[in-house]
């Protein structure tokens, strides 16, 4: 779940030690993995854009005679205690949830690029306390951090992904600053600088352009972590406010009634499952694409 | 050797002082006095309330308190919990040992499905046993921490009766809540062991002792694995903090007592002391876990020592 | 549902009540205590003397640790409410002032020192000692003075004013007496680690967050009269495992490593019902009723016929039925049946009948609006509804939020943790609140509805009528229980026409048991009591 390490540049493709055709599969499996994530986040980002209005029902509306029932023709994904479609609840709970997945991811690269390439660039002083100050971070456990976070700002989501947010910066941070470090000193930036380039200009025009590849690659796999933590901040007693659909909350409320209506939690607890297993693949996809020395023959 | 332990060790310090310094800044900024929440429902007046805030040494300028906080810090005293009266040190000293067990089985947990997923992806690397072996791992990551830790209990204690739902002392009760956690760590490990064995694979190296005879797994274990072990290694240490975030739901779930639940509850309950008690104990072992992979990096590697 | 309470209540943490009484037989030589019961509680206690401690969770096991004065049993017996303890007979002043008790001789703490006199009055000395920090039991003893010792067996206590409360509230765990050999070793505080009492168990161990063990007392011989036997309880050991998931408190029950659960799912409770090898016990209590505190300062709820409107607009049986159905009964009272003065034609004040509701706004000036929503001045009907986290009510508000959207009420939810909520609700910030409240007395009325509860206490509606404060004192005047009656059915009167609670539900303590437990019994606010129990194989 910490994705600090994964910041760790891929490694050089290796040679098949065997006859074995595997470069087919590669092609085959991964990309068609890839692929199919990359299907189903359309879908879902769709949705979200969308909105509640494509459900079938409203999600929010209450039926008390209606609760509780298993799927069948009427409700596709059943009914929750309060009667309300759990499909509808699915489809409008996109929203929200990738609403705050993003924009957890937001705040930690845009602090995370600031600060990493503060520290890498400039180098001294400023990396030495910027350093320290990500080091303090990371000591703090994430969940006090986001408790206390939370404590202060009061519950919701939003203020839950402001917690859940900060406490990835660190991790962004790292990343941008190790690839400031090891840009700056290639040829190509102290040709610029050498022909009298300012230093914004640099970072602007040709050291940011590379970052921006791993960062977005840190991102894909930071998504995934940023829903499980909102849900987890659900289980803990802060998050969104009733009755907004949300997935982390539903599959918390469905908990209670697992043994009475397992379709309650199951139905947004896959779609989160999905939505991460398909972040990976396409993650997975998109570094394997975007680091040349991945790139097959 | 000495000396870089040396020198590691007085660069945590300010390390150390700033997170028990921005603990104890942001406990004073959350709304709520504890003085009130403790005589709460007592029919305590203003003033008794304000002689307990006294006594608390709350009433105090904050550099003064935190001043206080530091000196007793550093004679031991990790001062008295507001909720039961007990001193803090004795409390987590209580505690403590219960989250320690549960963070080195779910490493094992961790360390075992990831190496492993890791070992058969990049050894066929390709195929369906590659795609599988990730998917398993990212599934952990995938399935929320409560949510698996019910699963778990559903199926191995409820209906097949294997194990206990509840976590009691020994081995039997460690090992759903150390699978639970285990398996969300492992995704990262499968990732990091696969790349890296995947490219010590490629070195010259490797081509050779496939010349000279070796089979496709000696070679791994062997030459490769160690290779690819230390950033593992690494990772580990970093994940002290997610670790404890994980324990927190998982010792909910489990029934097990452990710094994670004892923090929620002080949280709630703004029992300051308790607070930045387990956030120092927890900022400490960080530090000295990865003190400790730095310094088996170092051991490892030369080159890092004078780095 | 949850029966979340940081506070047992200011009026004491039960009374002992052994429901189903039978003449007790004489044991004989009755067998060794044997069995291993293990209950499956939610929240850990924090300390474990009663003295000192606010949780129901500590309520639990000091009421098989300690041994109260008097018993409190109301229906037990014609013409008599209360049976001795460790107290044999009582005389109280006119006043309601002085409460003499005459004391057993054979009774024995747990240290093997004799109980004395002088024990109650160590114990009610370290209750209002400002070191020991007591977060209930100083609020049912009242207003206490001081404690006079006439020889080792009679024990006068003084109050500065009178407490017609008293007897009720001396019948709890909290007003237990302690060890005075215990308090001298340990001290105020160290009491909390280890509790020394003279009840049927003993305590043993407390391993911080997983459970309390105390185990059979060999030595016990002065059980009460309407105990079911005599001598040490018939079970070995109890053991009380904390366990903060309501699933995995199921589960555990499910897989036997629980033998007795509380605050289950509701639904997981009609399961249970339902399946066999279970018994579910649904322990009546008395006090306040699950309610709904409305603010009857912050507009729009300060007008009392919006507050009006929304008790009418209330459907309580809906709630129920869909939620706590063969569990709970709805409530439409602010107090509990059972409760010392509770008035039953109270409950036909607010029947539901959302065409008054309607008709209450429309006088208030609240005329239909945009999207349904009622206006008045061009600003919205909106109510503020802040519930506590975790507590129980958020299904609750979310039925109420759409049963008011049909009179035209727009209502925004929201929920913190306690105790930060409670300094929310003390500022005014909400319209709604969650709360119930445990007592075992009529004088919980003080503090819910005291003018002088408002800025730190309990009275979350801001409600400050002096009439009512009057009433509750002078119920409180007298400890005859006829003639306490009037003036607090009176006072109840007046605050139920301001409309500023909206009782959902009767809650009662409900647990969940494998049937092999027999015998088990309750306190009248349902706390289980294991001297006579026993387990089947």
């Amino acid at each position: 779940m910490d994705v600090q390490a994964s910041s760790a540049a891929p490694p050089a493709p290796a040679r098949p030690a065997t006859g074995r055709p595997s470069w087919v599969w590669r092609r085959f499996a991964r990309h068609r993995f890839a692929a199919a994530g990359a299907a189903l986040l359309l879908v879902v980002f769709a949705l979200a854009a969308a909105g509640p209005v494509v459900a079938p029902y409203n999600p929010e509306r209450v039926d008390i005679v209606d609760r509780l029932r298993p799927p069948g023709a009427a409700h596709w994904l059943g009914t929750d205690q309060f009667g309300r479609d759990v499909l509808s609840r699915v489809v409008a709970g996109a929203r929200p949830t990738c609403l705050a997945a993003v924009m957890a991811i937001g705040i930690a690269a845009g602090a995370g690029v600031v600060l990493g390439a503060a520290a890498g660039y400039a180098g001294g002083a400023v990396d030495g306390a910027v350093m320290r100050a990500m080091d303090i971070m990371l000591a703090f456990p994430g969940i006090l951090l986001a408790l206390v976070v939370v404590t202060i700002l009061g519950t919701g989501l939003l203020n839950v992904m402001i917690a859940v947010g900060v406490s990835l910066i660190p991790a962004f941070t790292r990343l941008v600053r190790g690839a400031m470090l090891s840009l700056r000193q290639r040829e190509f930036v102290v040709s610029a600088r050498a022909i009298g380039c300012g230093s914004v200009r640099i970072l602007g025009r040709h050291i940011l352009p590379n970052v921006w590849a791993q960062v977005a690659v840190l991102s894909t796999t930071a998504l995934g972590w940023a829903i499980i933590a909102g849900s987890t901040l659900n289980f803990l007693g802060f998050g969104v406010h009733p009755p907004t659909p949300e997935w982390g909350a539903d599959l918390n409320t469905g908990r209670e009634y697992l043994n009475a209506a397992w379709w309650m939690s199951t139905a947004p607890g896959t779609a989160i499952v999905l939505v991460i297993l398909a972040i990976n693949f396409v993650g997975d996809g998109v570094t394997e694409a975007l680091d040349p020395a991945l790139r097959r023959p | 050797m000495g000396a870089f332990i040396g020198r590691r060790l007085l660069a945590s310090l300010p390390i150390v002082f700033g997170v028990t310094a921005l603990v104890f800044l942001i406990l004073h900024l959350i709304p709520g006095d504890p003085a009130q929440i403790m005589l709460f429902g007592t029919n305590a007046t203003p003033d008794q309330i304000a002689g307990l805030r006294r006594s608390l040494g709350l009433d105090r300028p904050l550099a003064v308190q935190y001043g206080d906080f530091v000196w007793r810090l550093v004679h031991g005293d990790l001062g008295v919990s507001f909720i039961s009266q007990r001193r803090v040190a004795e409390e987590i000293g209580l505690v403590f040992p219960a989250t320690a067990t549960l963070a080195l089985a779910t490493m094992v947990v961790a360390a075992t499905v990831g190496l492993g997923a890791g070992v058969i992806g990049a050894m066929y690397r390709g195929s369906w046993m590659d795609v599988a072996g990730t998917g398993f791992s990212v599934l952990g990551v995938a399935v929320p921490n409560f949510w698996l830790s019910v699963l778990l209990i559903l199926v191995f204690a409820v209906r097949l009766g294997w194990l206990p739902a509840l976590s009691e002392g020994g081995v039997r009760g460690l090992i759903l809540p150390s699978v639970s956690l285990g398996w969300g760590f492992s995704a990262i490990i499968t990732r990091l062991c696969r790349a890296n064995l995947l490219e010590a694979l490629a070195q010259p190296y490797v081509s050779t002792a496939y010349a000279k005879g070796l089979r496709a797994g000696a070679v791994v274990v062997r030459h490769a694995l160690k290779n690819a072990l230390i950033p593992v290694v690494t990772l580990l240490g970093l994940q002290v903090g997610n670790l404890l975030s994980g324990a927190v739901v998982v010792e909910t779930i489990f029934g097990r007592q452990g710094l994670g639940s004892l923090a929620v509850r002080a949280i709630q309950a703004k029992d300051f002391p308790t607070i930045q008690g387990v956030v120092l104990v927890v900022a400490l072992v960080y530090l000295l876990v990865n003190l400790a992979v730095d310094v088996a990096y170092a051991a490892l590697d030369p080159r890092v020592r004078y780095g | 549902m949850t029966r979340r309470t940081l506070l047992a209540g200011a009026l004491g943490t039960g009374s002992a009540a052994l429901l189903g009484a039978a003449r007790p037989r004489a044991a004989a030589s009755a067998p060794a205590p044997q069995g291993r019961l293990v209950f499956g509680m939610w929240q850990s206690p924090e300390s474990l003397d009663p003295g000192t401690s606010g949780l129901i969770s500590s309520g639990y096991i000091s009421i098989n640790v300690f041994d109260p004065l008097i018993w409190h049993l109301p229906g037990m017996r014609r013409g008599q409410e209360y049976f001795p303890g460790l107290a044999l007979r009582w005389e109280v002043s006119g006043d309601a002032r002085r409460f003499t008790f005459h004391l057993r001789r054979d009774v024995k703490f747990h240290d093997g020192t004799p109980f004395t006199a002088e024990a109650v009055k160590a114990t009610l000395e370290h209750i209002v000692n400002p070191e020991t920090k007591s977060r209930s039991a100083i609020t049912a003893l009242g207003p206490y003075s001081h404690t006079e010792v006439t020889g080792d067996d009679v024990v006068t206590i003084v109050f500065k004013e009178p407490n017609g409360a008293f007897l009720n509230n001396v019948a709890t765990s909290g007003l237990s007496p302690i060890s005075p050999a215990a308090l001298r070793r340990y001290g105020h505080q160290g009491v909390s680690q280890h509790p020394v009492g003279t009840g049927p168990f003993k305590f043993q161990e407390w391993v911080l967050g997983n459970h309390v063990t105390i185990v059979a007392n060999p030595d016990y011989n002065w059980a009460p009269p309407v105990a079911h036997h005599q001598g040490p309880p018939h079970l070995a050991e109890i053991t009380f495992r904390i366990i903060p998931d309501a699933s995995t408190r199921f589960n555990a029950l499910r897989t036997g490593e629980v033998l007795i659960a509380e605050n289950l799912a509701p639904t997981d409770v009609q399961g249970l019902q339902r399946a066999k090898g279970y018994t579910v016990f649904a322990a009546p209590v008395t006090g306040m009723p699950y309610s709904i505190m409305v603010n009857a300062k912050r507009p729009p709820t300060d007008d009392v016929r919006v507050r009006q409107a929304l008790q009418f607009a209330t459907n309580q049986e809906a709630i129920i039925e869909a939620l706590y159905k063969g569990i709970y009964e709805p409530a439409h009272n602010i107090f509990l049946p059972g409760t010392l003065s509770y008035d039953p034609t109270l409950d036909k004040m607010y029947r539901y009948d959302a065409g008054r509701a309607k008709s209450l706004l429309e006088e208030a000036g609240w005329k239909a609006g945009a999207g349904g929503v009622r206006q008045k001045d061009g600003q919205p009907l909106r109510l503020v509804f802040i519930n506590i986290a975790n507590f129980g009510f958020d299904q609750i508000s979310q039925l109420l939020q759409a049963q008011w959207q049909d009179v035209g009420i727009q209502t925004d939810i929201s929920a913190q943790s306690f105790p930060t909520v409670a300094e929310t609700y003390n500022r005014g910030d909400h319209n709604l609140a969650d709360f119930f409240y445990y007592s075992v007395d009529p004088f919980l009325m003080r503090a819910l509805y005291a003018c002088d509860q408002i800025t730190h206490g309990f009275n979350w509606m801001h409600y400050c009528d002096p009439q009512v404060d009057a009433l509750v004192a002078k119920g409180n005047a007298t400890a005859d229980p006829s003639k306490r009656i009037a003036p607090f059915r009176e006072a109840a009167r007046r605050v139920m026409e301001a409309a500023v609670v909206i009782p959902i539900y009767q809650q009662r303590a409900v647990f969940d048991a494998s049937d092999r437990v027999q015998a088990l019994r309750f306190t009248v606010n349902g706390f289980p009591i294991y001297y006579d129990a026993t387990l089947r194989a």
